[in-house]
C-alpha cells in the first residue's frame, strides 16, 4: 500500500505526464523501439532517486508500446515490433472509416493487459520465474516451432505460399554472426551485415513502404474521404463506445491474451515480438468466424494490444526476482539499477522491497494514464493523417521511416535494407505471399537456430550417440511438442469443422 | 520545370555553402563533444563502465562526451566503422581484447584488421571464473577436474560467445587440466546465467561481474587471475592450485588509426586519472571489473604478445 | 493475369540458391541450421511451381497498376536512399521531399513549389535538429550536408 502512495506523489505524476506523451511519440515512430526509447531516458535516471528512475522508466516503457500501435493501425507499420499483428485488422478497420474505433479499443484493451501483467508482476513474480528458468535450450526451440504453427493462422489464402514465406524469414534470419561457432554467414562482402539483419527494416519494408507506394498511386484522393469517416458521422461518443464494447465483448478473448501476453514475457529472449502474434492466432482460432479476421475484425486488436501490455510487465519478472533481464529493455534496466547501485535480484525484495514494490505498481498507474493520454493522442494522429494531403504524407512517412530505419543501430546499411524489403514485400504481396509469416520467421530464427544448436551441445555432452534425444525427453518440451502438433494440426480440423457446419 | 530546377541549384549552393563553414579546423583539443562509440548493447558491461566513466571524462577534458551505440557482430560492426571515422579525435571507441585479436583471424572479412585500431588505452579487465550453482555437489576444483575426468565429454559450461575469452578460456583450462568439458555459447553473459540457474548445463566458464551480481546463486571454484581478487578472498585462484590459467576480457579505448599522438596521449592521461578516481575505482571493484591500464605504447607490446598467444591457441584449436 | 504460382516458386528458389550459392566452409555447428533451411525452401519452391501447373492461382497482374506517379515515387526513394550516404542526408531529404511534393500534386505552379519546398525544408530541419541536439543519432554526412 505505502507503494501505491509513494507512486502517486505529485512530483512522480508530473514527470509521468511529461514522459508518457514522449514515449508515445517515440512508439509511434516506425522504427523508433520501446527499447531505444528506454536507453536514452536511462542517463537522465541517474540523477535521479532510484523510485523516481524506475517510475520514468514505467512510464515511458508503457507509453512506447502503446504508441507503436498508432501507425499500425493508420499507416499498417508497426511502430514497435509489439505491434505487429495490431496492422493485420486495424488497418482495415482504419480503410473502412473506423480508425478512431480501432484506437479506442485499444485503450480498453490495453488496460486489461496492463492490470492483468500488474498483477502478475506482484504476485506471481517468484512461481513464474521459476517457471521460465526451466525453459532451457531445447524448450526454446519448442517454443519457436510452436511459434512457426501460428503461419497457418497469418497465411491468408495459401498455406503453401505461407509456409514458404515463414521458411524464407528463417533463412533471412541466419544472416550475421552465427550463434555457436561464430561463422559468418552470407554477408555477401557487406561488413555491416556481420550484426545481422535488423527486424525493424524488414518490418517497415513489408508493412509500410508498399502502402505508401500504394497511396502514391492516387495522389489526389485524399487518406480517407470525409463521408467515410465513421467518427464524424456517428459522433465520439458513439465511437467511444464502440471501442469499450469491442474491447469487452469477448472477455475470454481479452484475459487470455493478457495472461499469453505475461507468460511469454517472462521467458529471457523471447519477449514481446512473438507475444502479440500468438494472441491474435489464438483469438483468430478460438473465434466463431476466424475468416473476418485480417479484414477488420475488432478482436484482433484487442488480442493483439492486451497481450504486448502484458508483456510489459512480464519482462521485468526475470529481472526482479532472479536479476536476469528478460528482454532487451529489461537489460537497459539493468544496466541502469546496476549504477544506481541497486543489485538485480533476490535483495530487491529483501534489501529494497519498498523501491521494488513502488516500481511494480508504477506499471498499473502508468499504463492507466498512458490509456488516458492515449485517447487523446490517437485521436490527435488520425486528425494529422487525415488532414494531411497525399502528396505531403507519402514523404513525410517515407521521411520518418528512413530515419526510423537508421536509427535503430545507426546503420546506414538497415535503411538500404528496408527499401529493398520495401520493394520485395511489395512483388511478394501480389504474388500471394503475405508478410506476417516472413516477418515470424525472421523473428523465431534466432531462437529457434540457438535453441537447436545449444540444445545439440547438451544432449550431445549427455549422449553423444543420441545427441537429439533431449530435444523429446524432457517434460516440458513434451508439453510444447503436444501443443504444437496440436497448433499445426489445427487448420485441417477447422477447415473440417467449417464444412460440417456449411 | 524550370523554376524548379533553379530553386533546386540555389538550394545546393546554399548548403554547400553551410557545409565548407562547418568543416573549418579546430585549435586545441577537446573543443567539442566528444563521442563514446560503443559496440554492444546496452546495458551490457561495456555500456555501464562507460556509463560509470562518463561524469569523470566530462570533468578531465572539460567537454560533453556523448555515448552512441553501433552494434553488431560482436563489436565488429562498430570496430569496422571506427577505422573509416575521421581521426581528429572526437571519436572514441570501446573495443575488447580477445574480440579485437581473435576476429580478424578467425573470420574472412570483418571489416577491418587488428593493426588499423589505434589503441589509446586498457583500463579494465573482467577476468574469467568458473562456477557451478550454488547446490551443486561440487565443492572444490578439484572435485570438478575429478568429474570432469570421469564423465569426459559430458560436463557442459555456457558462457559468452564463441571464440570470446570464455569460450578461448575454457580450451585452455582444458588443455591444462587434461579434461574435456563442452563448452555451449551463448549469446551473452545475460543469456548465459539463466542456463546455469535453470540447470541447463553443469557450469558456467563466465566473469567476475556476472559472479558478483549472482553470488547467492553461484559459487566459484576458481578464478583465472595472477592473485585472488580483494572482492571475494576465498576464491582461489586457478594458478595457485597449479594451473596457469590467466585469462579474461579486456576493455579499452581505440582510435582511427591516423589520429594524432598527442591527442592519443592526451585521452590516455584523462582515462587513466579516472582509473585512479577513488569513486570509480569502488563502484568498478564492486561490480567485479579489475581495473587495469596500459597506456598508448605499453598496449601495443600487450596487443601483440595477446595476438601470438591467440593466434597459437587458434591454430591448437583449427587442428582439433 | 498473372500466374502468381510460377513466378512465386521462382522467387523462392532464386533465394534458395542465392543462399547456397553463399554456403563456404562454415562451423559443423554454423551450417546445421541454415543448411536445412535452404533445402526446404528449395523444396517449397518447386512444389510451389509444380502447383502452378497443375492448379495454378492466377491473380490480376500488379504490375499494370503501377501508374507514373508510383513509378516516380519509387524511382525517387531509391534515388533519397542511394545518394544519402554520398550528398548528405540533409540536402538530398529535401530534395527528395519537395521532388515527390511536385511530382504529387495536381496544381503546379510557383506557389505551389514554395510551400512544397518550405515543407520540406522545415520537416527535415526538425528532424535533423531533435535527432542530433536531443538523441545524438547523428545522420550521414556526405559531399555537401
Amino acid at each position: 500500500m505505502q507503494a501505491f502512495i509513494n507512486v502517486l506523489s505529485v512530483k512522480n505524476l508530473l514527470a509521468m505526464v511529461l514522459l508518457i506523451p514522449l514515449g508515445m511519440m517515440a512508439g509511434a515512430l516506425p522504427g523508433f523501439t520501446a527499447t531505444m526509447a528506454v536507453s536514452i531516458l536511462v542517463p537522465f535516471t541517474f540523477v535521479m532517486n532510484p523510485v523516481m528512475g524506475l517510475i520514468c522508466v514505467s512510464a515511458v516503457y508503457c507509453s512506447a508500446i502503446y504508441g507503436g500501435a498508432f501507425p499500425a493501425i493508420l499507416i499498417n507499420t508497426p511502430g514497435t515490433p509489439s505491434s505487429i499483428a495490431t496492422c493485420f485488422d486495424g488497418y482495415p478497420m482504419a480503410q473502412q472509416g473506423r480508425a478512431q474505433e480501432a484506437l479506442f479499443t485499444i485503450a480498453f484493451a490495453s488496460l486489461v493487459g496492463g492490470f492483468i501483467g500488474t498483477v502478475g508482476l506482484i504476485a506471481f513474480s517468484l512461481p513464474l520465474a521459476k517457471v521460465a528458468l526451466k525453459f532451457g535450450p531445447p524448450e526454446y526451440f519448442w517454443v519457436s516451432i510452436f511459434g512457426l504453427t501460428i503461419i497457418a493462422g497469418l497465411s491468408g489464402d495459401s498455406l503453401l505460399k505461407g509456409v514458404a514465406g515463414g521458411v524464407l524469414g528463417l533463412l533471412i534470419s541466419t544472416i550475421g554472426i552465427a550463434p555457436v561457432g561464430g561463422d559468418v554467414r552470407f554477408t555477401f562482402g557487406i561488413s555491416s551485415f556481420q550484426g545481422g539483419i535488423e527486424l525493424i527494416s524488414v518490418l517497415i519494408g513489408f508493412f509500410c513502404i508498399p502502402e505508401v507506394f500504394k497511396m502514391a498511386r492516387d495522389p489526389l484522393s485524399s487518406y480517407l474521404k470525409e463521408t467515410q469517416d465513421m467518427a464524424k458521422k456517428e459522433g465520439y461518443r458513439s465511437v467511444i463506445l464502440k471501442g469499450f464494447r469491442n474491447a469487452f465483448a469477448d472477455i475470454t478473448n481479452l484475459i487470455r491474451s493478457s495472461v499469453i501476453g505475461l507468460f511469454v514475457g517472462i521467458l529471457p529472449g523471447a519477449g514481446g515480438n512473438i507475444a502479440n502474434l500468438i494472441a491474435y492466432n489464438e483469438a483468430k482460432r478460438a473465434s466463431k468466424n476466424p475468416e473476418s479476421f485480417g479484414k477488420g475484425n475488432p478482436q484482433g486488436i484487442v488480442a493483439t494490444e492486451s497481450a504486448d501490455k502484458g508483456t510489459i510487465m512480464g519482462s521485468f519478472v526475470p529481472l526482479l526476482t532472479l536479476g536476469v533481464p528478460g528482454s532487451p529493455v529489461a537489460a537497459v534496466v539493468y544496466g541502469a539499477l546496476m549504477i544506481q547501485g541497486l543489485n538485480p535480484g533476490p535483495e530487491l525484495f529483501t534489501k529494497h522491497a519498498d523501491i521494488t514494490y513502488t516500481f511494480m505498481v508504477s506499471f498499473f498507474v502508468a499504463m492507466a494514464l498512458t490509456v488516458l493520454i492515449g485517447m487523446f493522442a490517437g485521436m490527435l494522429f488520425y486528425q494529422i493523417i487525415m488532414r494531411t494531403p497525399i502528396r505531403v504524407l507519402v514523404p513525410a512517412i517515407l521521411l520518418l521511416t528512413i530515419v526510423g530505419s537508421y536509427a535503430v543501430r545507426n546503420n546506414y546499411m538497415d535503411v538500404v535494407f528496408m527499401l529493398g524489403s520495401g520493394f520485395l514485400g511489395y512483388v511478394l504481396a501480389n504474388l500471394g505471399f503475405s508478410p506476417g509469416p516472413v516477418v515470424l520467421g525472421l523473428v523465431l530464427g534466432p531462437i529457434a537456430e540457438k535453441g537447436l544448436v545449444q540444445g545439440y551441445l547438451m544432449g550431445n555432452s549427455i549422449s553423444p550417440e543420441m545427441p537429439w534425444v533431449i530435444f523429446f525427453t524432457r517434460p516440458i518440451s513434451i508439453i510444447l511438442i503436444i501443443i504444437s502438433i496440436i497448433s499445426a494440426l489445427w487448420p485441417l480440423y477447422a477447415a473440417k469443422r467449417r464444412r460440417r457446419a456449411n | 520545370m524550370r523554376r524548379f530546377v533553379l530553386g533546386l541549384i540555389t538550394i545546393i549552393m546554399a548548403f554547400v555553402g553551410l557545409g565548407l563553414l562547418g568543416g573549418m579546423a579546430d585549435a586545441a583539443y577537446p573543443e567539442r563533444p566528444i563521442t563514446y562509440v560503443i559496440a554492444f548493447n546496452p546495458g551490457g558491461e561495456s555500456d555501464i563502465t562507460a556509463r560509470a566513466q562518463q561524469p569523470y571524462l566530462e570533468k578531465i577534458l572539460g567537454t560533453q562526451i556523448i555515448i552512441t551505440y553501433k552494434i553488431g557482430g560482436g563489436g565488429a560492426v562498430g570496430w569496422s566503422e571506427i577505422v573509416r571515422a575521421k581521426p581528429d579525435g572526437y571519436t572514441i571507441c570501446g573495443h575488447n581484447i580477445p574480440h579485437i585479436i581473435v576476429q580478424p583471424l578467425q573470420r574472412k572479412d570483418t571489416g577491418y584488421k587488428t593493426s588499423d585500431l589505434k589503441t589509446v588505452c586498457w583500463f579494465q579487465a573482467t577476468p574469467n571464473i568458473l562456477v557451478v550453482p550454488v547446490n551443486s555437489p561440487i565443492k572444490t576444483l578439484k572435485d570438478f577436474v575429478k568429474y570432469a575426468k570421469d564423465h569426459p565429454g559430458q560436463v557442459t559450461l555456457g558462457g559468452s560467445g564463441s571464440y570470446s575469452a570464455n569460450h578461448l578460456g575454457t580450451v585452455e583450462f582444458n588443455e591444462l587440466a587434461g579434461i574435456n568439458t563442452v563448452y555451449i555459447p551463448f549469446t551473452g553473459s545475460g543469456d548465459a546465467v539463466p542456463a546455469l540457474l535453470g540447470g541447463h548445463v553443469s557450469g558456467l566458464m563466465t566473469y567476475t561481474s556476472m559472479y558478483i551480481s549472482y553470488k547467492d546463486q553461484m559459487r566459484a571454484l576458481a578464478v583465472a587471475t595472477d592473485e585472488r581478487l580483494p572482492l571475494f578472498p576465498d576464491v582461489p585462484t586457478f594458478k595457485e592450485l597449479g594451473y596457469n590459467y590467466v585469462e579474461g576480457a579486456y576493455r579499452g579505448i581505440c582510435v582511427p588509426p591516423k589520429t594524432p599522438d598527442e591527442i592519443v596521449n592526451k585521452l590516455a592521461d584523462a582515462f587513466r586519472q579516472v582509473n585512479e578516481t577513488p569513486q570509480f575505482k569502488e563502484m568498478m571493484e564492486k561490480m567485479g571489473f579489475q581495473l587495469v591500464f596500459y597506456g598508448p605504447e605499453e598496449s601495443k607490446k600487450f596487443i601483440e604478445e595477446r595476438a601470438e598467444y591467440y593466434k597459437d591457441l587458434m591454430d591448437k584449436l583449427a587442428i582439433k | 493475369m498473372l500466374n502468381s504460382d510460377f513466378y512465386g516458386g521462382i522467387v523462392m528458389l532464386g533465394f534458395a540458391a542465392l543462399f547456397w550459392s553463399q554456403l563456404e566452409e562454415f562451423t559443423k555447428f554454423g551450417i546445421m541450421f541454415p543448411e536445412v533451411i535452404i533445402i526446404i525452401l528449395a523444396i517449397l519452391g518447386v512444389i510451389i511451381l509444380v502447383k502452378s501447373k497443375i492448379k495454378p492461382q492466377r491473380v490480376k497482374s500488379f504490375v499494370k497498376e503501377i501508374n507514373k506517379p508510383m513509378i516516380g515515387t519509387m524511382a525517387l526513394s531509391i534515388v533519397w536512399i542511394g545518394l544519402a550516404n554520398y550528398i548528405g542526408f540533409f540536402v538530398i531529404s529535401v530534395v527528395s521531399m519537395w521532388a515527390i511534393q511536385w511530382l504529387l500534386s495536381a496544381e503546379r505552379n510557383l506557389k505551389s513549389a514554395v510551400v512544397s519546398l518550405a515543407v520540406s525544408i522545415i520537416s527535415v530541419s526538425f528532424i535533423y535538429f531533435v535527432f542530433t541536439k536531443y538523441l545524438y543519432i547523428f545522420f550521414p554526412s556526405g559531399l555537401l550536408f
